[in-house]
């Protein structure tokens, strides 16, 4: 008898989602269908902490990294949920088909950072995917969102063929797929070690692109532009720490004893992304596309923490990815509120047509940029820790330098929002939008003055 | 707890932001000012005790106060002042009461915000002082960017947004790098973020001139010092009267409070080793500061560049690394906090008049406003460092110990005190002198009681140190040696 208790949580959002597959083609109301939502990941949500331990001899695993990604996937699931139902673009009949694919969607990702095994990882990151194809073009009227679904696609199927290669090259070189089994043999394998880079570099690749890391990034400031924008924020988070959270384990398990071999690139692709993010946010003029340009940045921050290669390396990131999720969702939360459009020259004067909406916006920003007191900044503080610890201090002053620059464009949004006048009139925040404002906003300052792992 | 059996310190850092949520919470916009005068100056009755009860023989820090913060990364929230603190938390104090005062009438639009991010300022500059943890340090050091970008931001005069970030990216560019200091210091000494317990460590040598560097950059633009500084003139001209103030009488001081409270004790060889390159470009900042400040025909921008020079006296004394020079550094702060903090009220209450800061439009003032002239005459004669004026003890001093240090650099202290010297009369004959141009003479009027009443505490202040010094050389003294103790 397999014991299943590992994967209650899954197994009940499974439950969830199919009673939801059926039952939501009754539901007429729009709140209905997010609250449902919500009770959902709340739900799952209460169980996810309370099972631990492995499944299928090891290939499954929920872990207290693996169970914070979940949490983080989970919270992005119902915010996300909650941004569309306040997104005019998305038709009225299709907000149950927007909803079940967030579910499934996040389904994929809560499989994928639990898998400890490659295969397994490869199915969960296809279900993910095929979810965010569809919903990256939700909005069929739109040619923008049409472009951005068939470049995801096209490019997305691509790696995952780089990605089925990579595993068939580990595959016969240590006749097996799950980590454990890497890990035990790697010492021990007699062909060329060209031969294991290579498959290493593949399934890298395959990862970076998901993640929207450099150089496979070019993909993410279309997509993010042309899709809706909750989905824009849904991708922004979940696939982007489902990809990373899973290449910390694979690299952190799999790969342990050989860090030689993935360090080097690893550090290569983190400052590269760090950099091409921070120089390319400079000059836009789009705010979710300056959103979509910093969220690669904050990928390669994330990144960073994977080469510190340690537990305090695995804490690290799922502590940065869950102030990144309240941060960055603030963030398109205060830009959904905002019917004028997503250029930043809208936002001129806002703080003087809704001080909230401003002061919401400009904690998020200061956030994302890393100052005290807000969550971001202890988050970015642990990853420089992390990666001082294990003695890359180089590493850890060039990323800084390029911190600076986020610095200056996101200050200029504040900018725009404070300094100048201007004739906004907003129509009243949707009470939706203002508990996620508030919800996100407490979060975002209670993780920066009270910084607690889960 | 503190020696008081009271959370004293943490009682007076975060007062304030009760005030500033105070003021939110009233619905009456006219009331803010109000809350925000009685915050401040409940917050400097507060801090009497904290004089009076400090014990000037015990060098090690008091009032100290430990909680638990982050169990994980042993960082914990700890404050404590020992002499050179406690000056600057009175200085802080006092600067505050005075800054809601000099905005009383000038700040008309945003009322609340104002005000609310002036106590959330009060909150932070008190922390900076009072922190004893690295990690609660940086925290406030960083956080003191946000009110203060807002600050120039808003209520700035035209030019207010090119230096309102300007000010950001230049300080938080400088502080980025304190920050992997910070870090790397943490695993060298220990994995604690305690101040007095990293000061204990013994750190190679090597190490020492890499943090040294680290924390210089961070420091050196919030003093600023000569090559760091382009950032003072636009942010100081550009903020609002009690934006300039606070940037002249606290946030400058920061900076060397740094130097003396991490540098000095976490690196002494690499101090010791850097000494005569800091003093070298300390007298580049004085006598360039002097130069620039010559040319300058906007009044305020006049005072800001004259805050670089007067700083460079300040990073000479505490780079030159004895008693005198480094108690006359310290007192020197403090001059400058006050004095330079007057000179900007006497502008901000003159600019409210007339409008304008261009100094060819100025002239005669001492026919149509006599009191303002009085006051105004004292702090020039201050700033000069006139004997029986405080900056002539603070410059004295320096001057002193750089004399017994090094006698080839004192060769160029009479240079800059000659060249303070000119600037400051001829300014004098500018303004106050000449004859009065049609076009301010009828927008003058005197001061008002309120005016006056925030002068007087400057104008006491300038004459008690400058008479009888004792009163803040004494607190100083045992914390100084305490400092000078870590070179040896």
């Amino acid at each position: 008898m397999i014991n299943l208790t590992p994967l209650f949580p899954e197994l009940l959002f499974i439950g969830f989602t199919l009673f939801y597959f059926v039952l939501g083609l009754w539901i007429k109301k729009r709140v209905v269908h997010s609250l449902l939502v919500i009770a959902f990941s709340v739900l799952t949500l209460l169980t996810l902490f309370q099972v631990q331990g492995e499944a299928f001899k090891g290939m499954f695993v929920a872990d207290s990294f693996s169970q914070t990604l979940k949490l983080v996937f989970l919270i992005n699931l119902g915010i996300c949920s909650l941004l569309g139902m306040n997104y005019s673009q998305i038709k009225y009949e299709l907000f149950y088909e927007f909803n079940l694919l967030l579910m499934l969607s996040t389904l994929g990702m809560m499989f994928m950072v639990s898998s400890k095994e490659l295969l397994s990882v490869f199915l969960s990151l296809e279900f993910m995917s095929l979810c965010l194809y569809l919903l990256a073009g939700f909005v069929v009227t739109d040619p923008k969102a049409n472009e951005a679904s068939l470049k995801y696609y096209l490019l997305g199927s691509m790696f995952s063929a780089l990605l089925i290669l990579g595993i068939s090259i580990f595959y016969s070189i240590f006749e097996g797929t799950t980590f454990k089994i890497i890990a035990e043999n790697l010492l021990l394998i007699s062909q060329h070690p060209f031969y294991l880079f290579t498959g290493i570099i593949l399934i890298l690749s395959a990862f970076t692109f998901k993640a929207g890391l450099a150089p496979f990034h070019q993909w993410s400031p279309d997509v993010y532009e042309g899709a809706p924008t909750p989905v824009t924020a849904f991708m922004s988070v979940g696939p982007k720490v489902a990809a990373i959270g899973v290449m910390a384990s694979f690299l952190t398990e799999a790969l342990s004893q050989k860090p030689e071999l993935w360090v080097g690139p690893l550090i290569f692709v983190a400052l590269l992304t760090a950099a091409i993010g921070n120089v390319l946010a400079l000059r836009q003029v789009n705010l979710k596309r300056l959103l979509a340009y910093s969220s690669i940045a904050h990928a390669g921050y994330l990144l960073l923490a994977v080469i510190a290669c340690s537990t305090s390396g695995l804490k690290t990131i799922s502590f940065y990815a869950l102030v990144y999720t309240f941060m960055n969702l603030g963030a398109f939360a205060t830009l959904i509120s905002f019917p004028q459009g997503e250029r930043i020259n809208a936002f001129l004067g806002l703080s003087q047509a809704n001080l909230f909406l401003a002061v919401s916006m400009l904690v998020f920003l200061f956030s994302l940029t890393g100052l005290p007191p807000f969550g971001g900044f202890v988050a970015k503080f642990f990853i420089f820790k992390s990666i001082i610890e294990s003695g890359y201090t180089w590493v850890a002053v060039i990323s800084i330098l390029f911190s600076i620059l986020s610095a200056y464009y996101y200050l200029r949004v504040g900018v725009k929002m404070f300094f100048y006048e201007g004739e906004i009139s907003l129509p009243s925040t949707p009470l939706s939008l203002r508990l996620i404002l508030v919800f996100t906003l407490s979060f975002t300052i209670i993780l920066g003055i009270f910084p607690f792992l889960p | 707890m503190g020696e008081l059996g009271f959370p004293t310190l943490s009682f007076l850092i975060f007062f304030p932001l009760l005030g500033a949520a105070l003021i939110f919470l009233v619905k009456k916009e006219s009331l803010a000012k109000f809350i925000a005068l009685g915050t401040t100056l409940l917050n400097l009755v507060f801090g009497i005790p904290l004089w009076t009860n400090f014990d000037k023989t015990n060098p090690q820090f008091q009032f100290v106060e430990t909680f638990w913060w982050i169990p994980f990364l042993n960082a914990y929230y700890k404050v404590g002042i020992d002499g050179i603190s406690l000056l600057f938390v009175m200085l802080t104090l006092l600067i505050s009461v005075l800054c809601v005062l000099c905005s009383w009438t000038a700040i008309k639009q945003r009322v609340k915000e104002f005000y609310a991010l002036l106590l959330m300022m009060e909150t932070i500059m008190l922390g900076v002082f009072c922190a004893l943890d690295m990690f609660l340090f940086y925290v406030f050091w960083e956080a003191m960017l946000i009110p203060m970008f807002l600050l120039i931001g808003i209520w700035g005069s035209h030019n207010r947004i090119y230096a309102s970030v300007k000010f950001v990216i230049f300080t938080f560019a400088g502080s980025v790098l304190m920050l992997i200091g910070i870090i790397v210091l943490y695993y060298a000494g220990g994995k604690t973020f305690d101040v007095i317990e990293l000061s204990k460590v013994q750190l190679p040598v090597n190490l020492q001139y890499w943090l040294f560097l680290a924390f210089f950059v961070a420091f050196a633009v919030k003093v600023p010092m000569f090559p760091f500084h382009t950032w003072l003139p636009d942010a100081h001209t550009e903020a609002p009267t009690a934006g300039s103030v606070i940037l002249a009488g606290i946030l400058l001081k920061v900076g060397a409070y740094g130097f003396l409270r991490f540098t000095i004790p976490f690196c002494p060889e690499a101090t010791l080793g850097l000494k005569e390159m800091m003093q070298i470009i300390s007298v580049i900042a004085i006598i360039y500061g002097a130069l620039v400040t010559l040319m300058q025909t906007d009044f305020k921008r006049l005072i800001a560049y004259s805050s670089i020079s007067h700083m460079g006296f300040v990073t000479l004394g505490i780079f030159t690394l004895n008693k005198e020079a480094i108690e006359g550094a310290i007192l020197q702060m403090i001059n400058h906090g006050i004095v330079t903090g007057a000179l900007f009220m006497c502008i901000g209450v003159i600019y409210e008049r007339t409008h304008t800061r261009d100094l060819g439009k100025y002239g005669g003032l001492g026919k149509v406003v006599p009191i303002f002239v009085f006051f105004y005459t004292l702090f020039s004669a201050a700033a000069i460092g006139f004997p029986g004026t405080n900056s002539f003890i603070g410059e004295f001093l320096i001057a002193l110990g750089v004399f017994k240090d090094w006698i080839f650099l004192g060769a160029f202290l009479p240079m800059g005190f000659v060249l303070g010297t000119a600037y400051m009369v001829w300014l004098y004959y500018r303004v106050v002198l000449k004859e009065v141009p049609a076009e301010i003479k009828d927008q003058l009027y005197d001061l008002n009681l309120r005016e006056v009443l925030m002068f007087i505490p400057l104008v006491v202040l300038v004459f008690m140190i400058g008479f009888y010094p004792q009163v803040f050389l004494g607190v100083l003294k045992d914390s100084v040696i305490q400092i000078i103790n870590f070179l040896t």
